[in-house]
């Protein structure tokens, strides 16, 4: 073989192993077989093309490798049978029946083998093409990158190899295309120094940069990988998911055994719920802090059972009967339990379904025969609790003593929990006499000392480090789970019973049905908080969440002076940062959301009407502008005729002439005459009018002469040149 | 109108004698009207005395001619003062430049002493010797020449000198069929004694005055003095125009309007002028030699890239 031969057969080599790298993750990722068959396949393909094989040899030939390889896969028969042939061409009528019927499912394995055989057929004659005419396969060769690249990324496909031996191929591919280029354009042989110069050096740099590369320490990847957040956007499921992992999607889980680790957001609805004001969604609370997370203590507790519509007994009061409102519930997702706001007192729904309470954790779960069922519309009917500012003042630090030993589980705290929490406890709640107060002061810490919300910053305690510990002196950065489980915990301490709550926050509002705002809850609010038992008072939520707002009802049933009273927003933020924005500014953007959402609606509900004014004007625009020509400069002539004749209009004629005539590409150039101009513009119009204006013009402005001038005169000879100009 | 006349008068008078070269006979009558002089660069024998001549006669004007050769003295041309014995008395003897119409042959062959006898009496249009200042009878009108091909044995004029000229002119040779023609006349007598003057002197001290009076806007002195500064920012250009420069470009198209029949300038004839009155006046830089630009090249460049002022600077 001559040298130019192997220059070519090294080319199309190369390009078989890249075209092969291709082949590779699709065959592994579509469980599909016989690569070796694929890449034969691609050979028999590059070689023809290396051999310059007529296309009426070559293509029989493909077409018989691909029947051997349907008939040898798919069949036991006998190629050179013919049972073979009569089985081609029956698949082939059968499948072309189903395309033209477009019933692709019905589509056979054989012919999708077929159709993927004629894929790589084009391919490769594509590459053929870039290889012979173009002489450059960078794009072939970036998009071989791009592609292993990106299944090593986001699949299970490992690429690592690949990537290798496709830069490797590519860049030497590349190389000797381009040493062909040269040969080709200079019309020389390709000599055999130029071919060991070019490629050696191509494969010397490549050798020594590639172990250099591989020598060299490599920092980390300085982002976190991609995947999960891609992998979390695309799935909507939430539930079951947690607890392990750095990252973890935002929403629902039951597994809370680990907290911390970053969140990634997913604004995936969950539910909308259509309720009279913003509301705290409760789904279940935990009882047992691990010093990593939460568990629940005896599963097997007691369940109530309830029918629809039957009143619900919580272990929280619901407020005065009069104040009752329902919440009307749309699931998006499907959870078989109920998503409660407080003082829930019944749920009414048209599905079949019984609610079990319970005990341990207050979840409604439902059911309908024996099974846990999801519901998907349902009413809750509810009165939130209003609790006596006078009764919570009075709850006293000995009234702890009396409490029963069902509450123990509320007392939980890990034997291995630093001590400087439990003081922390002590200085936080130094000198508030009644236990509300206790509770308000942890409350408030969060807010005032350094504490910060942060859904990707949050940290995982490792080893023996405790969650709370961590969070409270070592971070001071978390979400949800590090504030309510802090709070929690450093309530324990102060041995006030206290429980973690996991739900949704109230969400955004999206529209109005009949004035009751409808909110959407979406994975992003999934939420947790705090329930604290005070005695004789029952349980009562706080919001420690730096950002969040959540009081409970107060009763200001005090008889001093008002200037002691709490006031109803009680939380003093210092406004922190906020992931969502505090009742007052929510309410004004709830006003601009609804002006804005009415007028997006008018224009939606003439959508039509506007599309098509917009593409009327826009074509009555595109045809004024394509025959500008033939208006634009005829619209001068009545205006200028309603002016007086005097030397201003005259000039303002001239100028408006000489305007019009640029425009047209009769261009005066910056060093022109105007006598020049004129005498070139009455050549192309075969007149003297230019000529005639002009010298008026000049007598005017150059030689200050305006009185004895023809205006009538000029205005004939200037209309007649713009009319020239239009025709 | 009367005016375009009579100096056209001239010009056909000229171009009785004159074949060809119609507007170096116009652009040397302009330069008359203008009160300049002319410096005219050719090679001997292209008709340059014939036309001064006929120039002179046109305009009923005293003809004197200087040949200029080396040991020329500033005497011979202003004139001497010589003691009469009879009266006791030194008497001034008047030297050729006292003419009205002067030709100054081969200027540069002469010692730069003479030279500038000479450029100093046309600019002050006076002469003074022994402390007595006379001035030189109206009309005066150099015509001085040089040859460009003889370099030997010359004092080349300083720039400074050069500036006293409103315009360098350079005939040519006449087209062959002109040649010819020439031939044809001169075959059976001499054309020159042949011609009268169609205007008298006081008719063209008058012209002079009339030229003055032609409107040169304040756009076009503004173009004047736009084309004047960018000789004086070329890149070609080592030395641009001196403001009498500018001046004489004026003066130039002040006359050559006239000559057009118009009492007012227009960019036209400041274009048309500009190389003949700047020509002589910028130096190029050895760059432009290099480039093989001339001075025409240079000029005209800058004519190209001047924008023609022609509406009024919005007063906003």
């Amino acid at each position: 073989m001559s040298k130019k031969a192997v220059l070519s057969f090294s080319i199309y080599f190369f390009v078989f192993i890249l075209m092969v790298e291709w082949l590779k993750p699709v065959i592994e990722l579509t469980d599909t077989d016989h690569l070796y068959l694929f890449s034969s396949y691609l050979l028999l393909s590059f070689l023809f093309y290396f051999v310059r094989l007529r296309w009426y040899y070559a293509a029989p030939l493909k077409l018989l490798f691909i029947g051997w390889v349907i008939i040898s896969i798919y069949t036991d028969l006998s190629f050179f049978s013919l049972d073979a042939f009569s089985y081609l061409i029956e698949a082939l009528r059968v499948n072309l029946a189903a395309l033209i019927t477009r019933e692709w499912l019905e589509v056979t394995n054989p012919f999708r083998t077929f159709l993927f055989f004629l894929l790589l057929w084009m391919t490769t004659y594509l590459l053929n093409y870039w290889i012979r005419v173009r002489k450059n396969i960078l794009l072939f060769f970036i998009l071989t990158i791009l592609f292993i690249t990106i299944l090593d990324t986001f699949s299970p496909y490992n690429g690592e190899k690949s990537i290798v031996i496709a830069l490797v191929s590519g860049f030497i591919g590349m190389g000797l295309l381009y040493v062909q280029k040269i040969g080709i354009e200079n019309k020389e042989q390709v000599k055999a120094p130029l071919l060991l110069g070019g490629v050696g050096s191509l494969v010397g740099i490549l050798v020594i940069s590639g172990t250099l590369a591989f020598i060299l320490p490599k920092a980390g990847p300085s982002w976190p990988d991609p995947v999960p957040f891609f992998t979390s956007a695309k799935s909507s499921t939430s539930s079951g998911e947690g607890g392990s992992g750095v990252h973890r999607k935002v929403g629902y889980g039951e597994n809370d055994e680990n907290l911390g680790g970053a969140f990634v957001q997913d604004d995936t609805p969950v539910f909308t719920a259509a309720v009279p004001t913003k509301q705290y969604w409760k789904i279940e609370t935990k009882d047992t802090y691990t010093s990593k997370g939460w568990i629940q203590s005896n599963t097997e507790s007691q369940v109530s059972s309830y029918n629809v519509g039957e009143l619900i007994q919580s272990d929280i009061t619901p407020g005065e009967e009069e104040r009752t409102a329902i919440a009307s519930i749309s699931m998006l997702q499907e959870y078989p339990f109920v998503m409660q706001p407080y003082g829930i007192k019944r749920v009414d729904a048209l599905e079949p379904f019984t609610l079990s309470w319970s005990e341990s954790n207050q979840k409604l779960t439902t059911f309908n025969g024996g099974s846990t069922v999801p519901i998907t519309n349902y009413d809750v009917a509810y009165s939130e609790p209003v609790y006596s500012l006078k009764a919570l003042r009075n709850t006293k630090i000995e009234s702890l003593d009396s409490l029963t030993s069902e509450f123990d589980r509320y007392l939980q705290l890990p034997e291995t929990l630093p001590t400087r929490v439990r003081e922390l406890a002590t200085s936080i709640t130094d000198g508030d006499e009644s236990l509300y107060e206790k509770a308000k002061s942890i409350e408030r810490y969060f807010r005032q000392n350094g504490f910060r919300y942060d859904q990707q910053l949050a940290a995982i305690p490792e080893g023996d480090m405790d969650y709370v510990d961590q969070f409270l002196f070592d971070t001071k950065v978390g979400y949800c789970d590090n504030f309510s489980t802090s709070m929690v915990v450093l309530l324990r301490s102060e041995g006030i019973p206290a429980r973690w709550v996991k739900g949704f926050a109230p969400g955004e509002i999206v529209q109005r049905e009949d004035s009751v705002p409808v909110y959407e809850i979406t994975n992003n609010n999934a939420h947790s908080w705090v329930e604290a038992y005070f005695p004789n008072i029952g349980w009562m939520t706080f919001e420690p969440t730096i950002g969040f707002s959540n009081s409970a009802n107060l009763n200001y049933d005090l008889d001093i002076q008002t200037d002691e009273l709490e006031a109803p927003e009680q939380t003093p933020t210092p406004t922190p940062k906020k992931p969502k924005p505090e009742t007052e500014s929510a309410e004004v953007s709830e006003r601009l959301t609804e002006v804005m959402t009415r007028s997006v609606k008018w224009v939606l509900d003439r959508k039509a009407a506007f599309i098509w004014s917009i593409i009327g004007l826009a074509f009555i625009g595109l045809l004024a502008y394509r025959f500008r020509r033939k208006w634009l400069s005829k619209m001068l002539i009545p205006v200028y005729r309603a002016r007086k004749n005097d030397w201003d209009t005259f000039e303002k004629m001239y100028h408006q002439l000489l305007k019009q005539l640029h425009s047209y590409g009769y261009v005066k150039e910056q060093g022109q005459t105007l006598t020049d101009y004129a005498t070139q513009i009455d050549g192309y119009f075969n007149g003297n009018h230019m000529k005639k204006l002009t010298s008026v013009y000049e007598k005017g402005f150059y030689g200050g002469n305006k009185i004895e001038v023809d205006y009538v005169l000029m205005r004939e000879s200037w209309e007649n040149l713009i009319n020239q100009l239009s025709g | 109108m009367m005016e375009q006349l009579q100096i056209q008068s001239i010009i056909t008078n000229i171009g009785k004698v004159m074949i060809g070269k119609k507007n170096i006979a116009e652009l040397a009558v302009i330069a008359l009207l203008a009160e300049g002089h002319v410096l005219l660069e050719d090679v001997p024998g292209v008709g340059k005395t014939m036309m001064v001549r006929a120039l002179a006669k046109s305009i009923g004007a005293d003809f004197k001619r200087i040949q200029f050769t080396p040991d020329l003295l500033p005497s011979d041309v202003l004139g001497v003062s010589i003691y009469n014995p009879k009266e006791m008395e030194f008497e001034f003897r008047a030297g050729p430049i006292m003419g009205n119409i002067v030709l100054a042959d081969e200027i540069n062959r002469t010692s730069p002493k003479t030279q500038s006898a000479l450029l100093e009496g046309m600019e002050e249009a006076s002469v003074t010797i022994d402390g007595i200042t006379m001035p030189i009878p109206k009309p005066f009108f150099v015509m001085a020449t040089q040859n460009p091909i003889e370099h030997e044995g010359t004092y080349p004029l300083p720039e400074a000198q050069l500036d006293r000229f409103l315009m360098k002119l350079k005939m040519g040779y006449p087209h062959p069929s002109e040649e010819l023609e020439i031939l044809d006349r001169v075959e059976k007598l001499s054309p020159i004694e042949h011609i009268d003057s169609v205007i008298t002197l006081e008719q063209l001290i008058n012209l002079q005055k009339q030229v003055k009076m032609v409107k040169v806007d304040q756009t076009m002195k503004g173009y004047i003095v736009d084309l004047a500064n960018r000789t004086r920012l070329d890149t070609y250009i080592y030395l641009g125009v001196s403001p009498r420069a500018s001046i004489a470009l004026m003066r130039a198209a002040q006359s050559y309007a006239m000559l057009q029949g118009r009492d007012f300038v227009i960019p036209d004839d400041i274009q048309y002028l500009t190389p003949f009155v700047f020509g002589h006046r910028v130096i190029l830089r050895p760059e432009a030699r290099y480039d093989g630009i001339s001075t025409e090249e240079v000029l005209t460049r800058i004519i190209k890239r001047t924008p023609v002022p022609y509406k009024r600077k919005v007063s906003q």
